[in-house]
C-alpha cells in the first residue's frame, strides 16, 4: 500500500515535469510579490490572487509570497483576504513584474455589500483538508474563562479537537494522546503550552498573527508529531506606525507595543503579560498563606527587516515562567523559544526560507527542609535548522522541498538533597541526546479546472547519539544489564517514510469531494499518565527499548459552499490506524526513574469518526456549528488483559457551538455552548477491605463513562466612543465562563465514612462553576 | 521523595484552582466475588490474624461477608501450623503467640476447602512473604509545621539506613498508647532510593495534625504530657508497592497528577485479592514537654 502511494507521487512528480517542459510555456512571464495588510504592513497568509480570465489563481505562503507563472497579455487580479477588501487591478504583463499588494481592512458598514463580488471558494477548491486557520481577532471573540483569551481553548471548539479535561489547554486530536500535537511559535516547538497547571495556554493572543491546525493530511514539510499541528505565528509589528495596546484582566495585564524602527523596512513588536492574584496574597492575616506565591508571565518579541525586495530577517523570541511558591516548597517552570528567519527569493519562480531555532523546556521543585529538603531539576533542549524551498514551476504545479535537522537533549531529571543535614543524594537520571532529520518533497498540482492534488513524501530520521546509558529489560520488565554509549557515538537509528497525499474534486462552483492519506512517524513521547497535563513533563525519545509511533490517517470529505460562499459546511470522515502506541503499566513510575522505559507497555490503537461542521460569516452575525462522532481505541498485550479498550481522550459524541451577533456600532454579544459525552473512565465492580480501608477492585478499564459534559459561556464587548481626536480606543468585556453553573465531574473519587468504616460514598470534584470577569482593552 | 511531591501537587491543585466536591450518585455494575485476604504477621510476641472475606458490590456499605471453615496453614522452613478459626469472629484466623516471626525466614500462608467462585470445586491459595530485620530508631523528635494548609506536628526521625540492603520502610503513629494511623492510607512509606546509607537527621516521616486544611480541629490536639511513639516497619517491595497503590486509589484523584485507576497488586495466588503482610518493627516515644509546646505559633 506505502509503496504505491509512494511510486503514485512519484509519477505525479515526474508528470508535473514534463507539463513544466511544455514549448507553450517557455515565453510564460512571472508576476511576483507580497500581500501585506496597508495599515499595518503585516504580511497575510493565505491571501489569494485569482486571474478573472483564466478562472485560476493561487495564495500566498507562510510569508506572504506569491507567484504565477502566465503568457504575457492583460489581466484583471483580484487581491483578496478575508476580512478585507479586495482589490482589483488590471495588468498588463510584458515581462517578469514584482507586484507588491496593500490591503485594508473591511469597515463594518460595507462588509455586506463587497462580499458578493468575491471569490472565496478556497474552502471547497484548496486539497488540503483537516484544517482549521483562525485569525487573532476570531480568538479574540470568543466568551474567555477568567477574560483571558486564548487560542488553544478556541480550537477545542473546532470538530475533532477536545480539551483533555476541563478548563485544561492540553487537547486531544481525532482521538490520539495529547503528545502527538506538534505546536509551533514561528517554528519553534512549545513544548509544554500551558500556564498555571495547564488551565491557560502559553500564547498571548495579543501577539499572535495567524493560527492554523491541521487534524490530519499534515502537509510533508512538517512531522515528528502523529496527530497534529499547531502552526501559531506572531505579528512581525508594525511597520507603518508605532502603536500600543493591551489589556487589564481580573488575573492578568498585558501590553503590546510595536512599530516602525525604519519605516516600511524595520519593524518590531514586543508582548507583555502577568499575572497578579499573588500581589493579594500578603495581605490575608494567615502567615501560612502570606508568603505564598503564584504568577505567571509571557513574553514575546520580534524585530524583522527588510533588506531589499528579495532578502527579508525575522527574529522573534518567547519566554513564559510560572512560579508556585508555599512555605515549604516551591515549583517553577517554562519555556523558552527563539527562531531566526531568513527569506530570500532566488528568482520570482524561487522562495526560500532558512530557519534557525532554539527551544528550551525545564522545570524545578524545591522542598525546603532542613533534613529531607530537595531540589530537582529536569530539562529539555532542541536546536534545529529548517530549509524550505518553494518552487512555482508553472500555474499549476507549486513545489515544495527541504530538509531539517534537530538535535535534541533531555535530561529528564536532576535531584539532590539541600539544606545543612541533607538526607537525600544526588540522583541523576542520565541524560538522552539524539538527532532527528527529515528530507522532503512535494507539490500542490492543478489537473483541468476540478482537479486539485496536494502529494508529498517525506523521509525522516532518528539517531541515538552518546553519552547515553541504555538498560536492557528482561520478558518482566525487569532491568537485566546496562550499556554505556560514548560521546558523540550513534547507536541507534531509525528511519522512514512517510507519504503524504490530499485530492479535491470540484463537483460545481461551491461543492467538491476531498480525499486525503497521510503516514505520520513520531520518535519523541511524553512519559506521563494523567488524563489532563502536568507542569512535570518529561519527554523521552525512542531508543533501542522504544520503537517510534506510527500512524496512517485516511479521511473523505463533502465540502460545500452555500449562499455565496458566506456559509461553508463540510462532513469528513476519518479513520486512523497507528502502531507503536504507548501507554504505561498500572501504578507507573515516570519521574526521577532511570528504567522508566521498563514502565511503558506497547500495543496498537485506532479510532474513527465523522466531523460536521457549519461556518457562517454573515457580516453581522457570525460563528460555527460543529458536531463530532467519534471511537478511539487501544489494544496493549499487558493492559487490560490485552482486550481492547478506549482511550480515555474518547468521547462519543461532541458538540460545540460558537455565535458571534454584533449590537449596533460598538457591541458585541457572543456565545458558546459546548457538550461532550462523558469520558471513559475506571469504574470499581468490586470492594475489599484490608488493614482498615475499603480498596476499589476494577475489572475493565475504561469501560464505564463519566457524567456528560456541557457549559455555556457568554460575553458581551462593547467598544467606548470614539473621539476624533483622541487616538486612544478602549473596550469593556464582560464575560461568564459556565453560565448555568454545571458542576461538570472533573474526578472522581471514593470516600470513606469517618464513622462508619464500611460506608463509601462516590464524590466528584468539580472547577469553574459560574465565573465572570471583565476585561478592559486598549489600543492608542 | 515521591509521596511528598505527590501530596504537594495535590495540594497546589486543589487550594489554587478552589476545587469543590460533592456526592455522586453513581450505579457500579458487580461482578463474582473473589477471596480477600489481609493478614499481618510480624516479628513481635503476640496473636496475629488472618481474616478470609469475600468481595463484594462496591457500594454495598457492610462489612464483607466471611469465609468460614476454611483450612488455613502457615509455615516457615521448619514449622508448619494449621490456624483456628475463632468461635466469635467468624472469617477470622489466629496465629497463636507461640509462632513467632524470625528475620530472614520467608511465611507461606496457605487457604484450601473454599469454594468462593460456587462451582462446586474447591479452590486453593498461597501467600508468601519474607521477614526483613529491623533497623534501629536513634530517636524521635517534633518539630511545629505551617504547610500545606494544615497546622501540624511533625515527627522527625533519627536513624541510619543501611548500605548493603535496599530498604522499605513503613510508618504509623500513637498518641497515648492508641493509634493515630490505625488505616493502610494513613500509614506513611519510604524507600531508600534516594538516601541508601545515609544518616537520617530528623526526617520529617509522620504528622499529628491538630487542625485540616479546611481549618477544623482534630481529636489530635497536644497537651502537655501526652506521649506521641512511632513504629517504623521494616517492610519488602512487594508491600511498600501494596501500600503506594492503596494511597493512590483511596485518596482524592486529581487529573492533573493521577493516572487511570487500577487494581492494587496483591502477593495472594490463584486470583485472590488483598495481601499477607510481614513486617518487623521497632518503636520510640517522646513525651510532649513545655518547650515542645513553645514551638507552637
Amino acid at each position: 500500500m506505502i509503496k504505491n502511494i509512494v511510486l503514485f507521487c512519484l509519477m505525479l512528480l515526474w508528470a508535473s515535469g514534463i507539463q513544466a517542459n511544455k514549448p507553450l510555456e517557455k515565453n510564460n512571464v512571472v508576476l511576483s510579490g507580497v500581500v501585506k495588510d496597508g495599515s499595518t504592513g503585516e504580511l497575510l497568509i493565505g491571501a489569494t490572487i485569482y486571474f478573472k480570465e483564466l478562472q485560476s489563481g493561487t495564495i500566498t505562503n507562510l510569508y506572504g509570497f506569491y507567484s504565477f507563472s502566465l503568457s504575457p497579455g492583460k489581466y484583471n487580479v483580484q487581491f483578496d483576504y478575508m476580512g478585507y477588501q479586495a482589490v482589483d487591478k488590471i495588468i498588463d504583463l510584458k515581462e517578469n513584474t514584482t507586484l507588491n499588494i496593500e490591503l485594508f481592512e473591511e469597515s463594518e458598514n460595507i462588509q455586506e455589500v463587497v462580499i458578493t463580488s468575491k471569490k472565496r471558494d478556497a474552502h471547497v477548491r484548496d486539497p488540503q483538508m483537516s484544517v482549521q486557520k483562525l485569525q487573532s481577532k476570531d480568538i479574540k471573540a470568543v466568551p474567555a474563562l477568567m477574560g483571558e483569551v486564548d487560542v488553544i481553548k478556541v480550537l477545542q471548539l473546532m470538530p475533532g479537537v477536545q480539551a483533555t479535561s476541563e478548563g485544561s489547554s492540553g487537547f486531544s486530536v481525532r482521538g490520539g494522546n495529547p503528545d502527538q500535537n506538534l505546536i509551533l511559535l514561528d517554528e519553534a516547538t512549545v513544548y509544554n503550552a500551558g500556564h498555571i497547571l495547564g488551565f491557560f495556554s502559553v500564547f498571548n493572543n495579543d501577539a499572535i498573527k495567524d493560527v492554523q491546525l491541521y487534524k490530519g493530511n499534515i502537509p510533508a514539510e512538517y512531522g515528528g508529531r502523529l496527530s497534529s499541528l499547531v502552526d501559531v505565528r506572531m505579528k512581525d509589528g508594525n511597520s507603518k506606525k508605532f502603536e500600543g495596546n493591551g489589556g487589564i484582566g481580573l488575573i492578568s495585564s498585558r501590553l503590546t507595543l510595536q512599530g516602525p524602527i525604519a519605516k516600511d523596512k524595520t519593524s518590531f513588536v514586543v508582548s507583555g503579560r502577568r499575572t497578579y492574584f499573588d500581589l493579594f496574597l500578603p495581605l490575608s492575616s494567615d502567615p501560612a498563606v502570606k508568603d505564598n506565591k503564584i504568577y505567571f508571565y509571557d513574553i514575546n518579541a520580534k524585530v524583522n527587516h527588510i533588506i531589499n525586495d528579495n532578502n527579508r530577517i525575522y527574529f522573534s523570541t518567547y519566554a513564559g515562567r510560572d512560579v508556585f511558591k508555599e512555605v515549604r516548597s516551591e515549583m517553577n517552570y517554562g519555556n523558552k523559544t527563539f527562531s531566526f528567519r531568513w527569506n530570500h527569493v532566488y528568482n520570482p519562480k524561487l522562495f526560500s526560507n532558512i530557519t534557525l531555532v532554539g527551544s528550551n523546556y525545564d522545570y524545578s521543585l524545591t522542598a525546603n527542609d532542613q533534613a529531607s529538603g530537595f531540589k530537582w531539576e529536569s530539562r529539555l533542549k532542541d536546536y534545529s535548522l529548517k530549509v524550505d524551498y518553494n518552487y512555482y514551476l508553472n500555474p499549476n504545479n507549486t513545489i515544495n522541498f527541504g530538509g531539517q535537522t534537530t538535535y535534541h537533549t533531555i535530561n529528564p531529571g536532576t535531584a539532590q538533597g539541600t539544606g545543612e543535614e541533607a538526607l537525600y543524594d544526588k540522583i541523576v537520571v542520565p541524560d538522552a541526546n539524539s538527532l532527528e532529520h527529515a528530507l522532503y518533497i512535494g507539490n500542490t498540482q492543478s489537473i483541468g479546472s476540478r482537479l486539485s492534488l496536494r502529494y508529498g513524501l517525506r523521509l525522516s530520521i532518528l539517531q541515538n547519539i552518546g553519552k547515553g546509558t541504555i538498560y536492557d529489560f528482561d520478558q518482566d520488565y525487569e532491568v537485566e544489564g546496562s550499556t554505556e554509549y560514548d560521546k558523540g557515538e550513534v547507536f541507534n537509528s531509525y528511519a522512514g517514510l512517510e507519504p503524504r497525499l490530499g485530492l479535491s474534486y470540484m463537483l460545481n462552483e461551491t461543492t467538491s469531494l476531498k480525499g486525503s492519506y497521510a503516514r505520520t512517524r513520531q520518535y519523541l513521547h511524553l512519559a506521563s499518565n494523567s488524563t489532563s497535563g502536568t507542569p512535570l513533563d518529561v519527554w523521552f525519545m525512542s531508543s533501542p527499548n522504544v520503537k517510534p509511533q506510527i500512524s496512517d490517517q485516511f479521511s473523505v470529505g463533502y465540502f460545500k459552499n452555500l449562499s455565496d460562499h458566506t456559509i461553508e459546511t463540510s462532513v469528513e470522515l476519518f479513520y486512523k490506524d497507528m502502531q507503536n502506541t504507548i501507554d504505561f503499566k498500572d501504578h507507573p513510575e515516570l519521574l526521577l526513574n532511570k528504567h522508566m522505559e521498563g514502565e511503558i507497555r506497547v500495543g496498537n490503537s485506532w479510532a474513527y469518526g465523522a466531523e460536521f461542521l457549519v461556518k457562517f460569516n454573515k457580516g453581522k452575525f457570525n460563528g460555527w456549528v460543529g458536531y463530532t462522532w467519534s471511537r478511539s481505541w487501544r489494544k496493549i498485550p499487558e493492559i487490560n488483559e490485552g482486550k481492547k479498550y478506549l482511550s480515555p481522550y474518547n468521547h462519543d459524541h461532541d458538540i460545540s457551538i460558537v455565535l458571534n451577533q454584533k449590537i449596533g456600532k460598538r457591541g458585541q454579544l457572543s456565545a458558546n455552548w459546548v457538550y461532550s459525552s462523558g469520558a471513559p473512565f475506571t469504574a470499581p465492580t468490586g470492594r475489599m477491605y484490608v488493614g482498615g480501608d475499603v480498596i476499589p477492585i476494577y475489572s475493565s478499564r475504561n469501560k464505564e463513562r463519566m457524567p456528560d459534559y456541557h457549559r455555556m459561556d457568554v460575553s458581551y464587548t462593547l467598544k467606548t466612543k470614539n473621539k476624533k481626536d483622541r487616538k486612544w480606543e478602549g473596550e469593556w468585556n464582560f464575560a461568564i465562563y459556565n453560565l448555568y453553573g454545571r458542576k461538570n465531574a472533573w474526578s472522581i473519587y471514593y470516600e470513606q465514612d469517618e464513622n462508619d468504616p464500611y460506608e463509601v460514598t462516590a464524590q466528584k470534584t468539580y472547577l469553574f462553576q459560574f465565573i465572570p470577569s471583565v476585561t478592559y482593552n486598549f489600543k492608542f | 521523595m515521591r509521596y511528598i511531591i505527590f501530596h504537594l501537587f495535590i495540594v497546589l491543585a486543589l487550594v489554587f484552582l478552589n476545587a469543590c466536591t460533592e456526592e455522586i450518585e453513581m450505579e457500579f455494575k458487580s461482578v463474582q466475588p473473589q477471596l480477600v485476604v489481609d493478614a499481618v504477621f510480624t516479628d513481635q510476641v503476640r496473636e496475629h490474624y488472618v481474616i478470609l472475606t469475600r468481595s463484594s458490590d462496591f457500594l454495598s456499605n457492610e462489612p464483607n461477608p466471611a469465609v468460614s471453615k476454611a483450612t488455613v496453614q502457615l509455615r516457615d522452613a521448619y514449622n508448619e501450623i494449621v490456624l483456628e478459626e475463632l468461635h466469635d469472629k467468624p472469617g477470622v484466623y489466629l496465629i497463636p503467640k507461640s509462632f513467632r516471626g524470625i528475620y530472614g525466614q520467608t511465611y507461606t500462608l496457605s487457604i484450601s476447602g473454599v469454594d468462593i467462585n460456587e462451582d462446586g470445586v474447591e479452590e486453593e491459595y498461597s501467600a508468601v512473604n519474607t521477614l526483613y530485620p529491623v533497623v534501629d530508631i536513634r530517636g524521635i523528635a517534633l518539630g511545629w509545621s505551617l504547610t500545606q494548609g494544615q497546622k501540624a506536628w511533625q515527627v522527625l526521625l533519627y536513624t541510619k539506613d543501611p548500605e548493603e540492603t535496599k530498604d522499605y520502610y513503613a510508618f504509623t503513629l500513637y498518641l497515648n498508647g492508641e493509634s493515630i494511623s490505625p488505616k493502610i492510607s494513613e500509614t506513611e512509606y519510604a524507600d531508600d532510593k534516594y538516601f541508601n546509607g545515609n544518616e537520617v537527621n530528623g526526617v520529617w516521616v509522620h504528622s499529628v495534625v491538630e487542625e485540616d486544611n479546611e481549618g477544623n480541629p482534630t481529636d489530635h490536639v497536644l497537651q502537655l504530657g501526652d506521649w506521641v511513639k512511632l513504629e517504623m516497619q521494616s517492610i519488602n517491595q512487594d508491600y511498600y508497592e501494596f501500600i503506594d497503590a492503596v494511597h493512590q486509589e483511596t485518596g482524592i484523584k486529581v487529573p492533573l497528577f493521577s493516572g487511570p485507576p487500577a487494581n492494587v497488586p496483591t502477593n495472594v495466588s490463584n486470583g485472590a485479592r488483598g495481601f499477607f503482610r510481614t513486617y518487623s518493627l521497632v518503636q520510640d516515644s517522646i513525651q510532649v514537654t513545655q518547650e515542645i509546646l513553645d514551638q507552637r505559633e
